[in-house]
């Protein structure tokens, strides 16, 4: 075999194989934690299963089998009895003590880490190579596999196998476990996440489904501990199932995506981590569990600026352009106004006073003058654009300093206008709401009308009835 | 877990320090650097207590966790531009404020993902914790791989570790502790209101934003100081622990924050105590450790809030509402219409100028029956049905009263005991027999029980078949003062609904041996449902 294949597949396929899985576990269950707002109990799992598995080995090793301190059957045992241990505990001061649920998890898990910690330095002494180091940030690095083989065809044969990493099986074994869990319940899982109170009705008690979550979650945050660390086991949980969920609004997608997301980001993050630094030349590589967990972090910070439907940037230019489309329908219903208190005061006298805040602000000013109706349209920005894009459209046009309405804006404004005054008068006429009440709600709503609803709104009314209920005639359309 | 361990594990065994040593090392004799180490805590362990009472009321508790995960960064960060700077890596001056900065930044960005997008706040804070965290960690392997400055103190950040200090570090800890102590305890007033209601604050013209501001502060101040001694994971605990111990103690927040100082402090004592004296106990740990137990006391044991209290309070309650029920059925047995008794129905002060009220209703139809007239204008009900043991006056065996009750035979058997305690009941074998005060208070209860079914039929217009429940979960808990005011409102409002005699109320204070029945004794929740109330 190719000496460079043989150092790549001794090397790097070890510890991707073991991101890999551990990305499969942590990533599908932390959909469920994500959904049920509980992450913060994936957070107190990963710290506080340490107790359990120091004395997992203190145990196996006290009874005189130190070799089966890493079985991983006993390590999961460990790991769950400390997990549910730590559920339990959490639950029971946040029930019975009557304690905030984020306070109780912080006591809680702080309790249980604690006393990992204690129990780690007190191994430690008693030569049992746990690291306290490793419990965080993992050790990934140091996962190598020696293949006995001599192509790369024998890789695959079972004997072969057998000598990968006992971690690496682990955490397939793990992963194996819980994709078949979650194909298995996937509509409990479903039911019990979104609506518990129903799942528990019909027959799916949420409580056991959420303990079997748990020590999942626990079996997976021990697998993972040793080669990821603790902190990586939270990054994982959480950032991927997190940026699924703002990528998409449906619950086998998310589960897919979540999986995805998750295996490729720990893919680039182990290459980043330990790869890429040696290829550009510096002599160390970085810690590969942290790389891992910024590129998961990245990624989620990319779901949040960049997805497309819940992106902080694609709402951020959706706000945007409706306010500046609101801000045009504003200054020309404006312009309108302005136009017919002008006629009205050529028929007769002013005097009433206006109902509205833009009759108030322009007073009776013939001629628009621009401060105010800036005023009126919000921001400075929104007023240029509303202005600017006006313009553009030829809905309006300046002549000698002052603005007024071509045409087609004319024709837009009308329907505006009208749109407005149905509202009104449906909001006065038929929910009984007082005329000097129903302004403000109808400028809200004049925008968001589309003309099957305009039209709609008008059988309401007496056809006789052609004024607003601030006796403004109701243009037609 | 390891006593039992092979002899190759004697070599590592604990010394056990003498009581003198022990007795040195907490009177601050044992060596400037030790007692100066032992102080910074035990301030540094008063002040997270006070901050974090605050921490924990204004639901902040596990911002702190985020805020010390978040700061790793900064510290290794600091680490790089202190060597850079050409200063020592380690100085404080540089390492402190970054981590400040760091940490302060994870809490804006877990406020930006929560206020922006649709994610709630548990994911914000795990995703920006173990992020920060993850390149923290990958900071400190490109520091360590930096040969540059002592680089190994770097990872004491993470676990903490108090016998690393200098005894500047430690004045610098010390001071700021104290410092927060002091701010904590000027601004009490701000910040109570504040952690208790913001919008009342706000309404009266506070500036809020300045006060929270303040407080986030004061924990960003207190978390970094802290994490040196204790770690970044464990600092959190510092802030929660001792503020959630105190909570069960008094429901005073100047007194919360007292004794979250004391425990604060006393654990944080006890804690380096205990790592100065023994071999591998690392300080923060231990700390935590020790505000543990004393969180598990006061969860257990506080006067109030505890659990022993809270559940004996709920186990007297479900004693007495048992009780309760014990005396209904033994009333029941003994007052059934065709057994005895109904020439001495009489209702004395109501007869005459009042128009009958309903719940003389059984009396009316039991001395009608006597006198062989038709009755059955005045009750639509069937006749009630023959008991176990028609002719014992108020006996009953415990078998049928617990199998009328659904209870099990021992249950009855304890609540039987309890009545004979409060003398009620005969101290006669099976079957029970009430004595004359047990009669009485019998009497009340049924009498309690009616009245309030009567007021959720007349003015809570509950339908007659539905007041059971309801009438079970508030009959035990009626006060006198309750009973009268039922009492008086139900006589002036006369009564004149005609009711099912299913629900009929008994007069106590009739002088004779009370006749009304009716309420047959099955209640649709036989179990201690009403140990709710």
């Amino acid at each position: 075999m190719n000496p460079a294949l043989y150092e790549f597949i001794s090397l790097d396929v070890p510890p991707l194989m073991a991101v890999i899985f551990a990305a499969l576990s942590c990533g599908l269950l932390g959909n469920f934690l994500v959904l049920r707002k509980q992450s913060l109990m994936g957070d107190a799992i990963a710290h506080a299963v340490l107790p359990g598995l120091v004395l997992a080995f203190l145990v196996t090793a006290a009874l005189g089998h130190p070799e089966r301190a890493r079985d991983p059957l006993i390590m999961a045992i460990g790991a769950a009895a400390s997990g549910i241990v730590t559920v339990l505990l959490i639950e029971v001061i946040r029930r019975y003590g009557r304690v905030e649920s984020g306070a109780a998890m912080g006591v809680g898990f702080s309790i249980m880490f604690a006393l990992g910690v204690l129990l780690l330095e007190q191994a430690a002494a008693r030569h049992v190579d746990l690291d306290a180091d490793c419990v965080l940030y993992g050790q990934l690095e140091t996962i190598f596999w020696t293949p006995p083989a001599a192509s790369f065809g024998d890789l695959f044969t079972f004997g072969v196998m057998q000598t990968l990493n006992r971690q690496v099986t682990t955490l397939a074994i793990v992963a194996g476990v819980v994709v078949l869990f979650v194909a298995l319940f996937d509509k409990e899982l479903k039911i019990a996440s979104f609506d518990p109170g129903l799942s528990t009705a019909l027959g799916i008690r949420a409580s056991t489904m959420n303990y079997a979550l748990m020590i999942l979650v626990a079996a997976a945050a021990v697998a993972a501990f040793e080669a990821v660390g603790s902190i990586l086991v939270i990054a994982l949980l959480i950032c991927p199932a997190a940026a699924a969920r703002l990528l998409t609004d449906r619950y086998h997608r998310q589960l897919g995506l979540t999986a995805l997301l998750a295996v490729t980001g720990s893919v680039i993050g182990y290459l980043l981590g330990a790869r890429v630094p040696i290829w550009l030349g510096f002599d160390h590589s970085v810690n590969a569990a942290g790389a891992i967990a910024v590129t998961l972090g990245a990624i989620l910070a990319g779901a949040i600026v960049f997805s497309p439907t819940h992106g902080v940037l694609a709402r951020s230019i959706l706000r945007l352009r409706s306010s500046v489309r609101i801000a045009r329908e504003d200054l020309l219903g404006l312009l309108y106004r302005i136009e017919e208190r002008a006629d009205m005061s050529r028929r007769q006298p002013a005097g009433e006073g206006g109902e509205n805040r833009w009759d108030e602000s322009l007073g009776r000013h013939q001629t628009p003058s621009l401060g105010p109706i800036r005023a009126a349209l919000g921001s400075r920005f929104t007023a240029h654009a509303a202005f600017f894009t006006a313009r553009a459209q030829g809905k309006i046009e300046r002549t000698g300093g002052s603005y007024q309405l071509t045409d087609s804006g004319r024709t837009e404004a009308k329907t505006l206008i009208r749109s407005h005054r149905l509202w009104e008068s449906y909001l006065v006429r038929t929910l009984g709401i007082r005329p000097d009440h129903v302004h403000s709600t109808a400028t809200k709503l004049e925008h968001l009308t589309e003309r099957p609803t305009g039209s709609r709104l008008m059988p309401e009314f007496d056809p006789a009835i052609l004024a607003d209920p601030h006796d403004r005639p109701i243009p037609e359309q | 877990m390891t006593q039992g361990a092979p002899s190759s594990m004697t070599d590592v065994a604990m010394q056990l320090p003498t009581l003198g040593e022990v007795w040195r090392v907490m009177t601050l004799q044992s060596g400037f650097n030790a007692s100066v180490v032992l102080m910074g805590t035990t301030l540094l362990g008063v002040a997270a207590g006070i901050i974090g009472s605050y921490a924990l009321l204004r639901k902040r508790a596990l911002m702190g966790d985020a805020l010390s995960h978040a700061s790793l960064p900064g510290v290794a960060l600091g680490f790089m531009v202190a060597v850079n700077l050409g200063l020592p890596g380690k100085s404080l001056f540089v390492l402190l404020p970054a981590a400040a900065i760091a940490g302060v930044l994870g809490v804006l960005a877990i406020q930006f993902i929560v206020r922006h997008t649709r994610l709630h706040e548990d994911a914000a804070i795990g995703a920006i914790l173990s992020v920060f965290f993850g390149a923290g960690v990958v900071l400190i392997s490109i520091v360590q791989s930096m040969r540059a400055g002592d680089q190994a103190g770097l990872a004491t950040f993470i676990y903490g570790q108090t016998a690393a200090m200098s005894a500047r570090d430690v004045a610098l800890m010390a001071s700021v502790a104290a410092a927060a102590c002091l701010a904590g305890l000027l601004f009490i007033k701000e910040f109570a209101l504040v952690s208790f209601d913001a919008n009342f604050a706000a309404a009266q013209g506070w500036p809020v934003s300045v006060i929270d501001l303040l407080m986030m502060s004061l924990v960003v101040l207190v978390t970094v100081v802290g994490l040196q001694a204790v770690g970044l994971i464990l600092v959190v605990a510092m802030l929660i622990i001792p503020a959630a111990s105190a909570r069960f103690w008094t429901d005073r927040l100047s007194r919360m924050i007292v004794i979250s100082g004391l425990i604060g402090g006393a654990s944080a004592y006890v804690g380096s105590t205990a790592s100065s004296l023994l071999p591998r106990l690392p300080a923060g740990a231990v700390i935590v450790l020790a505000s543990g137990v004393i969180f598990l006391l006061s969860l257990f044991l506080a006067p109030n809030r505890g659990l022993i209290a809270s559940t004996w309070r709920v186990l007297r309650l479900r004693i007495k509402v048992a009780g309760d029920h014990f005396l209904r059925e033994m009333h029941h047995a003994s007052t059934q219409p065709h057994t005895h008794s109904s020439e001495s129905c009489t209702i004395p002060e109501m007869t005459g100028e009042l128009p009958i009220p309903p719940f003389a209703e059984p009396c009316l139809r039991a001395n009608c029956s006597k006198s062989g007239t038709d009755c059955s204008h005045l009750t639509s009900s069937p006749p009630p049905q023959a008991q176990d043991s028609p002719n014992e006056l108020s006996r009953l065996t415990l078998r049928s009263i617990a199998h009328r009750r659904g209870w099990s035979l021992l249950t009855a058997r304890l609540v039987a005991w309890n009545l004979r305690r409060r003398g009620l009941l005969e101290r006669t074998a099976d079957p029970a027999r009430l004595t004359p005060a047990g009669q009485s208070a019998a009497r009340r209860v049924v009498h309690n029980r009616q009245l309030w079914e009567q007021y959720l039929i007349q003015f809570a217009d509950v339908a007659p078949s539905h007041v059971d429940w309801s009438a079970d979960a508030v009959e035990h808990v009626l006060s006198a003062e309750l009973v009268r005011e039922l009492e008086r409102t139900l006589t002036e409002k006369k009564l004149t609904t005609p009711l099912s005699n299913d629900h009929t109320v008994l007069r106590t204070a009739s002088p004779a041996p009370p006749a009304a029945s009716g309420d047959d004794g099955r209640d649709a929740h036989p179990t201690l449902s009403g140990a709710r109330a």
